[in-house]
């Protein structure tokens, strides 16, 4: 087919000059780069905060005081608020409320060092039902015990570590039964978790649980809740669940509509959501700023283009008076544009997959993270589209100059 | 019914205000089967004639009939149709493909051709075994000798098996003994029943045709028959 020899016509007009070529497809090929690298990391950073969020599990529900944040000054107010109290976990725990609820943890958030002999630490610490540590993230101590209802009930003076927090505070001796001092208070442990790292935005290893009525009491001197989690039966009663809750504390706080709730919940779904958003909002950004790089990439070919078509008069000119049409021109010029930038879009796809290859090994053996490589095969169709699509349109132009050549003055060309 | 029939060419170059007439109110028949030289100084308009003859140009005023059918009556595409199956075209500079090899050289107007892809490569070999060249066929064309790219360029001509050949000064860029192979050729190619024109300012090269049609100043000087002196009354010409 006529299409095949305009294509080795097209190769050998490259071929030519393989240095120009090169230099031509460089901008095609970062940007080529850029896109895989931004849509292979980009994937790469969803998988692991949407497998993050995941641990937490989709049939959880959390309940934070306050309206629902809508910018980062808004977070300051869910703090402060104190809207969850006790009397909103009984209503939530009656059957007749909310029928899908198994379980139901209170959490509020301590912040402070804690000590041991002279070793002092800054931990992230939480006052919390510990055994609901075990249902949603299924971990349990590996030394101990997680601390028990009874110990929530009498507000004890008990914690259960993280195992950095552990060697921090111990070195290599034994933790249990050991008093640690928060706020220069004294609480015995009676459980260390297994090193477990980063588990749905929390540092496992550099938590202490404390019992939260203890907190409360003792740490903070409050009566409110920074958060609740709630467990439904399963996932697909999640959002009757949310109806429920919303309800129920609808009727416990005394509001009337949805515009005056003091509190909001959260779902896993919501989460996930969030995340799919702002990834989505920042790969458009960041494919944006491509987008004008392979713009700029794109009257670089122009620009070889015409230099190419200007050079080749005589060869223009040869070929209509042998015969060929205003439209075999164009074509083999429109061709060797589009095979410019495609050759310069394969070799992006191969350094884009490589680089993010590369990067997602950094991150995950020097940055600990458990960073996914995943390189979608849209994305090399991107790759390939994208570039094709610029040689497309930026050899338009060039290859109606060519076509425009008459035979004669094509061929006193020197 | 006249193969070619030029009546009252003209052919005016418009550069801004001023207006340089190249070909003046020309008119002649070609037919088929004829050995045509069309003669005359630089500037008298013949490579102007040629090109618009050979469909390459269109001329200003007059008409042109190709095989019956007025040239203004063709749109683009048509005539690089016609150039494509019906007319040959033979360059003083050759004109290949310099990177390409002589087969693919050849090829070269059957690409246009619509010709099925399957006996392309029977139709170049063909002529290039008829210019004599077929120990040449994959070589590169720039590695040719200038006797040896213009019989390529003579093949290419021949692929489509045209009505007409042209050919532009073919000897201007040889020298003598390839000049002589290369007139031999076209020569030959006239008793195989082609139609010849040959635009040329030696009268030696002319004199290889049955009729010349001298040109001077953009107007027919003369337009005779050759007679031929002897059975090889062109041998020593190209000696110069």
């Amino acid at each position: 087919m006529i299409f095949r020899h305009l294509l080795t016509a097209s190769f050998v007009g490259i071929k030519t000059h393989k240095t120009r070529s090169a230099l031509t497809i460089l901008g095609i090929v970062i940007g080529i780069t850029s896109i895989m690298m931004i849509v292979s990391i980009g994937h790469g950073a969803e998988d692991l905060i949407l497998k993050e969020i995941g641990g937490m599990g989709a049939d959880m529900v959390v309940i934070r005081p306050g309206k629902e944040p809508t910018g980062p000054s808004d977070l300051a107010d869910t703090l402060f608020a104190d809207s969850l109290k006790k009397s909103d976990i009984s209503a939530l725990k009656k059957k007749s409320n909310v029928p899908e609820l198994v379980d139901i943890a209170p959490a509020v958030i301590v912040t402070g060092t804690v000590s041991y002999k002279g070793e002092t630490y800054r931990p992230q610490m939480f006052g919390w039902v510990a055994e609901f540590m075990g249902k949603t993230f299924n971990i349990y101590p590996e030394e101990g015990v997680f601390f028990s209802e009874d110990d929530i009930k009498r507000r004890a003076s008990v914690v259960v570590i993280g195992h950095k927090v552990k060697e921090e505070l111990f070195g290599m001796s034994d933790a249990l039964g050991k008093n640690i001092k928060i706020k220069d208070r004294n609480f015995k442990v009676v459980g260390v978790f297994p090193k477990k790292g980063q588990v749905a935005f929390l540092d496992i290893d550099e938590v202490i649980i404390i019992p939260y009525t203890t907190a409360q009491a003792y740490l903070l001197g409050i009566d409110h809740f920074h958060e609740v989690m709630v467990k439904a039966t399963s996932a697909d009663v999640v959002n009757r669940t949310v109806q429920d809750i919303e309800l129920t504390l609808r009727g416990t706080h005394n509001i009337t509509g949805s515009e005056k709730d003091d509190f909001y919940v959260v779902t896993q779904q919501g989460l996930v959501d969030q995340v799919k958003t702002i990834l989505g909002i920042l790969t458009a950004f960041l494919s944006s700023v491509v987008a004008i790089s392979l713009v700029v990439a794109g009257i670089g070919v122009m620009n070889i283009m015409l230099v190419s078509v200007t050079e080749r008069t005589r060869e223009i000119g040869l070929r209509k008076a042998l015969g060929a049409t205003n439209k075999d021109i164009s074509t083999q010029f429109i061709l060797e544009a589009v095979i410019l930038t495609g050759v310069g879009g394969l070799i992006g796809i191969f350094f884009g997959a490589v680089l993010s290859f590369l990067i997602s090994v950094i991150l995950t053996n020097f940055f600990a993270l458990d960073w996914p490589f995943s390189f979608p095969l849209f994305a090399a169709a991107l790759g390939i589209g994208v570039s094709s699509l610029v040689g497309l349109i930026f050899g338009i132009y060039p290859a109606k100059q060519a076509a425009k050549k008459s035979p004669i003055e094509a061929l006193r060309y020197e | 019914m006249a193969l070619l029939e030029v009546k009252n060419v003209e052919k005016v170059y418009i550069d801004g205000e001023v207006k340089t007439p190249a070909v003046k109110d020309v008119s002649f028949a070609i037919e088929r089967g004829e050995f045509v030289s069309i003669m005359g100084p630089s500037g008298s308009g013949k490579s102007t004639l040629l090109h618009i003859i050979g469909f390459l140009d269109r001329q200003t005023n007059g008409q042109y009939f190709f095989d019956g059918k007025a040239m203004d009556d063709y749109s683009e595409d048509g005539l690089a149709h016609i150039r494509n199956k019906k007319m040959g075209f033979i360059f003083q500079s050759f004109n290949l493909l310099p990177r390409a090899t002589v087969l693919e050289n050849v090829k070269l107007p059957l690409l246009y051709s619509g010709t099925k892809e399957d006996l392309w490569d029977d139709m170049a070999r063909k002529a290039i075994e008829s210019v004599g060249l077929s120990h040449r066929t994959n070589h590169i064309a720039a590695k040719l000798s200038g006797g040896e790219k213009q019989r390529v360029a003579i093949a290419r001509a021949l692929v489509n098996d045209p009505n007409v050949i042209f050919a532009d000064e073919p000897t201007g860029n040889l020298d003598s003994k390839s000049g002589e192979q290369v007139m031999e050729m076209i020569k030959k190619l006239h008793d195989e029943g082609h139609t010849v024109i040959l635009i040329t300012h030696e009268t030696y090269t002319a004199e290889y045709a049955n009729r010349i049609i001298k040109l001077y100043d953009g107007l027919v000087e003369s337009d005779e028959k050759v007679i031929r002196r002897t059975n090889n009354g062109n041998n020593g010409h190209f000696s110069k």
